[in-house]
């Protein structure tokens, strides 16, 4: 360890063991899987918008729920647990802010497009690459203000796929993405599993 | 007792680098407890790679100098060891690091 230690760089690697059980990206995987099956299944047996989204809602609901108990089963006996510090506090706050305001402006903007108040001349790829960079830039601001690197790369894939569904007119591109999140998931998952051993009884406490 | 004193006055002499924090892996418990609010043994154990003896002793060792608190206290039936900086710890990790600066400083010089 130097003599004057980096605190930034270890303050980065404390934050950034929240990610190493690849719980984030599974949960995502499968997001982006369901979401695209869901959406085939809806639109081949003519299911209400109501229903397909009732169905999607229940499924991203219970998908949420693996990375709450995979970190209280899973990853905090292997791991330990840590409160953050009021710097990294400060930073997720501004990330919040960041990523409401940007929803907010896209908000705004998809809803004048829909009322029909602005009728941009987009032709049909332009039109695809917006909607693909209303994606990407809240993922990318995301994986920076989280310290995220991996986040980058889900950012391509996200805002890529709903690109290329718009162009192709066709959901495989998310499924594809969610494909490769799901299997970056299990790959830095397994890895998890065998970097952090269940700490033998008694040792792993301090007591 | 007495010669036990001296050391640790010797180690926190006003002026002299702080031999409490100085030793290394010391240096890297009070580093990760500076960054955070609190955590707990494991999850130290984990990002120090301190052994769960080694983590022990330099716990008490700082524990008994005044610089980090412990809490233990039961997760469901289970113990669980929080530790964190104290306001003595943080302005001597912060003094010590000064410190360390100025000397850096003075070698380049």
């Amino acid at each position: 360890m130097a003599p004057t230690p980096d605190l930034q760089k270890i303050e980065r690697k404390v934050y950034a063991s929240k990610f190493k059980d690849g719980l984030i990206d599974i949960q995502l995987g499968l997001m982006l899987i369901g979401g695209g099956i869901i959406s085939t299944i809806s639109s081949r047996e003519h299911l209400s918008t109501a229903t397909a989204l009732l169905i999607l809602v229940l499924f991203f609901f219970i998908v949420g729920l693996i990375p709450f108990l995979g970190k209280k089963w899973i990853t905090n006996p292997r791991m330990g647990t840590v409160r953050l510090g009021l710097a990294r506090k400060k930073r997720m706050r501004m990330a919040g802010w960041a990523l409401g305001i940007m929803v907010l402006v896209q908000a705004v903007l998809i809803l004048l497009q829909f009322t029909g108040t602005v009728r941009p001349d987009f032709s049909r790829l332009q039109g695809a690459t917006m909607a693909g960079l209303i994606f990407f830039i809240p993922l990318v601001a995301m994986a920076y203000f989280n310290d995220y690197t991996r986040g980058y790369l889900y950012a391509i894939l996200v805002g890529g796929s709903v690109t290329a569904i718009i162009s192709f007119n066709s959901w495989i591109p998310l499924l594809i993405a969610g494909s490769i999140a799901l299997v970056v998931g299990i790959v830095v998952f397994t890895v998890f599993l065998r970097d952090y051993p269940l700490p033998e009884e008694g040792t792993g406490n301090g007591q | 007792m007495g010669s036990e004193r001296t050391r640790r006055d010797q180690e926190t002499a006003p002026g002299a680098i702080d031999r409490i924090i100085h030793e290394p892996a010391r240096l890297m418990i009070m580093s990760h407890l500076a960054v955070v609010e609190s955590a707990d043994f494991l999850f130290l154990m984990r990002q120090t790679g301190l052994t769960f003896g080694n983590l022990s002793s330099h716990m008490s060792r700082l524990e008994e100098a005044g610089y980090i608190r412990i809490e233990k206290k039961f997760v469901g039936k289970k113990p669980n060891t929080i530790l964190n900086l104290t306001t003595r710890g943080r302005n001597a990790f912060q003094q010590y690091r000064e410190q360390m600066k100025q000397m850096l400083d003075k070698e380049l010089n």
